[in-house]
């Protein structure tokens, strides 16, 4: 139904790298007698393509610690990219500067994991939420403001009176409910979500939820919806991408991608979804040998070739490209491109 | 109004109030440190004798004892010093100019400290290992030798008679400079431990430039550790000014500071009056006591593992 | 694999039929107190559960719900303020909530273990793997070092750890999360306790881990007969592990009974509400059927029915009175005034 939305947002071979080898001296190791400098290189996000399209909710699962929540800062720039490129609405915004990105964070905003560190526990809710629109609409009347902090407030189903409260006062739901308010103030298009319901309740993360999908409705937002929740993601996603150690596995509609998944992680991790009322014990779980590789040491060819069931030799060679399956969904597996998977 | 009224709403309620009020301790030493204070600060009243006014000095009361004993005279409750000043207004006026040079020399030690913390801990890289190696070395030397060494060299450039008029102001400086790393390094750590917090990326992804971010967001959550090391850094500098006044360094024997009181003692304690020395000294204890005890207290309240079950 | 389902067969008939030579745990108007500045309160308001030799419980709720509590309580491992004020916890055939601190030891960590969300409650990380299993056979049984070792090691293997040998010699810091659980579990297998009780043993893990882990658990808790209480916020998972299950609401068990059933039925409003709350059950409509409102605080419970302010179909009785608990035909026991015996 999408297909033919126009591009929101593109990544091209996104890079992101952290090095943790701290100061000069920490980096110092003898190599054969002789002082070396070693550099230790966290490889979060690995050369990673898509595209998110104009109203479409793209979500990303993967296992902790895949680079999810760094490939969304990544986009966002508040880490800057190693390598790649990142377009909104075809302009280059990965290499702008904190001034010239000004316009864009109007347009892309944030919702974080965390409900009781997200907020500053210094200021009250109205601080919180004025804060945002006077900074990018100096123009504004303070009533103005005031007048426009309420209408969202009303939105997300906070009254406007407890808006001088502090965060403390108020339970995780609430919190949270603050700070889709403070993301949706300054009207924008784009929102990244990282994680937004796994902190909460089940009976309060399905409120956040229909909140989020209302707020979407009435304002025609786009999402990257990052969760780990798989169950959630097939409910509120148009499009599913996979990640695995730092890569794109597959990307692809929801329901191609619940009913028929091509890339051998995808099926594990479907398969190892609990599912209510299926009876005791996972039946047809496919069993993943081996452990999770650090992304200190990446494996060569296929990130997934030590784990996978299907692996050849080929897989341990070559980094798979990916494959466009259709328009909207592609793979990044050898299996798939030769077609014996 | 309404907002005045609410936060002492949230004041009345609050968790310190309460464990501050079921502890006797910090009550005694608050109370004590707040008498010493009034005290001090209205020395003009509370002293019968302005001790900076010359004319009233009568040298031939010079070492009088204390009321009590038997040539003590009624004017002089604590007795006199060397140069006819009444010891008790004395200490009034050389507690008012310690409380006032700690003060001081707090208030720069933490404006520095907090700066240089916060920038050094919020930019990191090289700016922060430079800053934080420039604080290392000094740190490496005890505060009174870094005090001695920068009021030396004020001394010698300024000279002994400027240095004299302006003394209060350049202990400031003197003490000032020789302690900001504590209050760096406290700072940058708590920086350090609040930057990863998501609200400070909610505040970046929002778009507000970097020195917003660092004073309006991160530093009134970076406080509560300089409030717990304030209380035992005016401490610390009173001390500082003690011992570099008993060393010569300090204040001038016309200004009386409670540690230039007890040096102008000092010489004459083996020839019977050793009231000049122990009045002030009792004085600088007690003060610096009090000022320790609150500080304890404090660190035990904002320290969340101690309180954890209220 | 038929050994999953094989023993849930013949533990099903023997609940059946034995009920009472099968009790393991009786748990009898349980009521935990909060002493605390601002008043007392009550997490656990009158708990009442069993549980039959090789049964396995499933304690559902939200987060507050008193879940922990009531799991902790059953070791009397509850910390200062708190302590049971109420009730009893028999344990084959003892009294658990009256012994003294020197038996709850002994019974503790030998007959009963308990498995933690996070595994470093349980790991010393300054000491390795084999020190803290020696050590903790040696306080429970009569066996040398060498004996110890063994026990060590076959425990090991039992939760599929290869080369137990060298793994023994390891610290805590050397295993990733999900080994790490695994070894918690191996350790609450030493004694080859009665009952083992799992508090989110699984919530910090990936899908796929957790999937491996609650096979194993299952695997170990049927083939050896041992009781289990795994404590959850998770009804996928509990649905495929347990045999019962109790829904916690605010300190009270407001249904509970066969899982199948209460899962397929949901009688309480409550239960009802969490269930469909989730977005696997949804009903072909986008928007999920939240609950609406928090759970209240412990200090403030509202008068009557603790649920009645996010109950839809609230009456005039379940503001004033609270509902008692009543046992319908097909095994399920329900707290509430609007469900017909
Ligand atoms: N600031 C950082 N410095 C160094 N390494 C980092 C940093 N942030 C993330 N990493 C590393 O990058 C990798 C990816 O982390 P990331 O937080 O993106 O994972 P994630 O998919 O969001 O996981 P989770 O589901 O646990 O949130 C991890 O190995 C992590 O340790
Ligand atoms: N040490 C304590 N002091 C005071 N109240 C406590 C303490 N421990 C727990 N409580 C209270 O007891 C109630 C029940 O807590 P419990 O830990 O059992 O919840 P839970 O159902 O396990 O929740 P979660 O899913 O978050 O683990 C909570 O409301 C909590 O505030
Ligand atoms: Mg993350
Ligand atoms: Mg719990």
């Amino acid at each position: 139904m999408l297909a033919d939305a126009p591009v929101l947002l593109q990544c091209r071979e996104v890079v992101k790298h952290f090095d943790i080898s701290g100061g000069f001296l920490d980096q110092l190791r003898f190599q054969a007698g002789r002082p070396r400098r070693v550099r230790t290189l966290v490889r979060a996000v690995n050369g990673v393509s898509f595209d998110v399209r104009q109203g479409e909710t793209l979500s990303v699962v993967g296992e902790s610690g895949c680079g999810k929540s760094t490939l969304a800062r990544t986009i966002l720039n508040l880490y800057p990219a190693d390598g790649g490129e990142i377009r909104y609405r075809n302009q280059r915004i990965d290499n702008l500067s904190p001034k010239a990105m000004l316009p864009y964070r109007v347009k892309m905003q944030m919702v974080f994991q965390d409900p009781y560190a997200s907020l500053n526990p210094r200021m009250t809710v109205s601080r919180i939420l004025e804060e945002p629109v006077c900074y990018h609409h100096p123009g504004l009347s303070r009533a103005e403001v005031r007048e426009r902090v309420a209408q969202v407030m009303c939105q997300v189903g906070m009254d406007p009176t407890w808006a001088d409260n502090f965060p403390h006062e108020f339970s995780g739901g609430q919190r949270q409910r603050i700070s889709i308010a403070r993301a949706l103030v300054v009207d924008p298009e784009f929102i990244v979500a990282d994680e937004p319901i796994s902190a909460l309740d089940v009976s309060i993360q399905a409120q956040i939820l229909n909140l989020l999908m209302d707020a979407q409705e009435t304002r025609n937002l786009t999402y990257l919806f990052i969760s780990h929740d798989l169950s959630v993601v097939e409910h509120i996603s148009d499009r599913v991408a996979v990640m695995y150690l730092g890569s794109l596995c597959e990307l692809a509609p929801v329901e191609q991608l619940f009913a028929a998944p091509r890339h051998p992680y995808t099926r594990a991790l479907l398969s190892a979804i609990p599912r209510l009322g299926a009876g005791p014990g996972p039946k047809d779980r496919i069993r993943l040998s081996g452990e999770l590789p650090s992304p200190l040491h990446l494996p060569s060819g296929c990130v997934f070739h030590g784990r996978c069931p299907h692996a050849r030799a080929r897989c341990r060679q070559e980094i798979p490209k990916p494959v466009q399956l259709s328009a909207t969904a592609q793979v990044s597996c050898l299996g798939v491109e030769e077609g014996w998977l | 109004m309404n907002i005045l009224a609410m936060n002492w709403r949230r004041f009345r309620e609050s968790q310190a109030l309460y464990a501050f009020l079921r502890d006797p301790v910090a009550i005694g030493s608050f109370t004590i440190l707040v008498v010493l204070t009034l005290v001090s600060f209205l020395a003009p009243w509370t002293a019968q004798h302005n001790v900076y006014d010359t004319a009233t000095l009568e040298l031939l009361d010079a070492h009088t004892p204390p009321a009590w004993l038997d040539q003590g005279l009624e004017r002089y409750p604590l007795g006199t010093d060397d140069q006819g000043r009444d010891l008790f207004s004395s200490i009034i006026f050389g507690m008012r100019t310690s409380l006032l040079i700690g003060l001081g020399a707090v208030a720069l030690q933490a404006f520095l400290g907090i700066c240089i913390g916060l920038i050094s801990g919020y930019t990191g890289g090289r700016l922060d290992t430079l800053l934080m190696r420039v604080a290392d070395v000094q740190l490496s030397f005890s505060t009174l030798m870094v005090a001695i060494f920068i009021s030396a060299i004020f001394e010698a450039v300024l000279g002994v008679g400027f240095f004299e008029r302006y003394a209060v102001l350049l202990l400031v400086v003197i003490i000032g400079l020789a302690e900001w790393p504590q209050y760096a390094r406290t700072v940058r750590a708590s920086v350090l431990a609040e930057k990863k917090k998501e609200y400070v990326e909610a505040a970046r992804v929002i778009g507000l430039p970097a020195s917003r971010i660092m004073w309006r967001q991160i530093l009134p959550n970076a406080l509560s550790p300089v409030l717990v090391i304030s209380t035992v850094q005016v401490a610390n500098a009173i001390m500082s000014e003690a011992a570099l006044s008993f060393l010569g360094l300090g204040m001038p024997v016309t200004q009386p500071s409670l540690g230039s009181l007890i040096k102008s003692g000092f010489t004459y304690i083996f020839s019977g009056s050793w009231w000049i020395t122990l009045f002030p000294g009792i004085t600088l204890v007690t003060l610096i006591l009090v000022i320790n005890l609150l500080g304890d207290w404090l660190r035990d309240y904002l320290n969340p593992k101690l309180y954890k079950h209220m | 694999m038929t050994r999953l389902e094989q023993p849930i067969a013949v533990c099903r008939t023997c609940c059946e039929g034995y009920e009472f030579v099968n009790r393991l745990l009786d748990v009898n108007n349980l009521e935990v107190t909060f002493a605390k500045r601002a008043g007392k309160f009550q997490a656990v308001r009158g708990v009442s559960f069993s549980l039959d030799k090789g049964e396995h419980l499933g304690l559902v709720g939200e987060s507050g719900a008193g879940k922990s509590i009531t799991g902790f309580s059953i070791i009397n491992l509850i910390s200062k303020p708190g302590y049971i004020s109420k009730g009893n916890i028999l344990f084959e055939g003892r009294d658990l909530a009256k012994l003294s601190l020197e038996e709850m030891r002994r019974i503790r960590g030998d007959r009963i273990a308990m498995i933690f969300q996070d595994p470093m409650m349980t790991l010393n990380p300054v000491l390795t793997i084999g020190t803290q299993m020696i050590e903790t056979v040696l306080a429970h049984r009569r066996v040398s070092r060498a004996e110890a070792r063994d026990i060590s090691v076959e425990r090991i293997n039992r939760v599929r750890i290869s080369s137990p040998e060298r793994r023994l010699k390891q610290y805590p810091h050397e295993f990733s999360g999900g080994m790490r659980q695994r070894i918690v579990i191996a350790i609450s297998l030493l004694t080859d306790p009665a009952l083992i009780i799992a508090d989110e043993p699984t919530t910090a893990l990936d899908v796929t881990i957790q999937a491996e882990i609650m096979e194993l658990l299952l695997d170990l808790c049927t083939s050896r007969q041992m009781g289990l209480v795994l404590i959850t916020h998770d009804l996928a998972v509990v649905s495929q592990i347990t045999q019962r299950i109790a829904v916690m609401y605010a300190g009270l068990i407001v249904e509970t009974g066969p899982t199948a059933e209460v899962i397929a039925t949901p009688r309480h409003p409550y239960t009802r509400g969490l269930i469909n709350a989730l977005p696997q059950t949804r009903h072909g409509e986008k928007r999920l059927r939240q609950i609406p409102g928090v759970m209240p605080g412990l200090r403030n419970l509202p008068a009557g029915c603790a649920f009645h302010p996010r109950c839809e179909q609230c009456r005039d009785i379940c503001i004033t009175t609270q509902p008692e608990r009543r046992t319908l035909a097909c095994g399920v026991q329900v707290a509430c005034h609007l469900v017909e015996e």
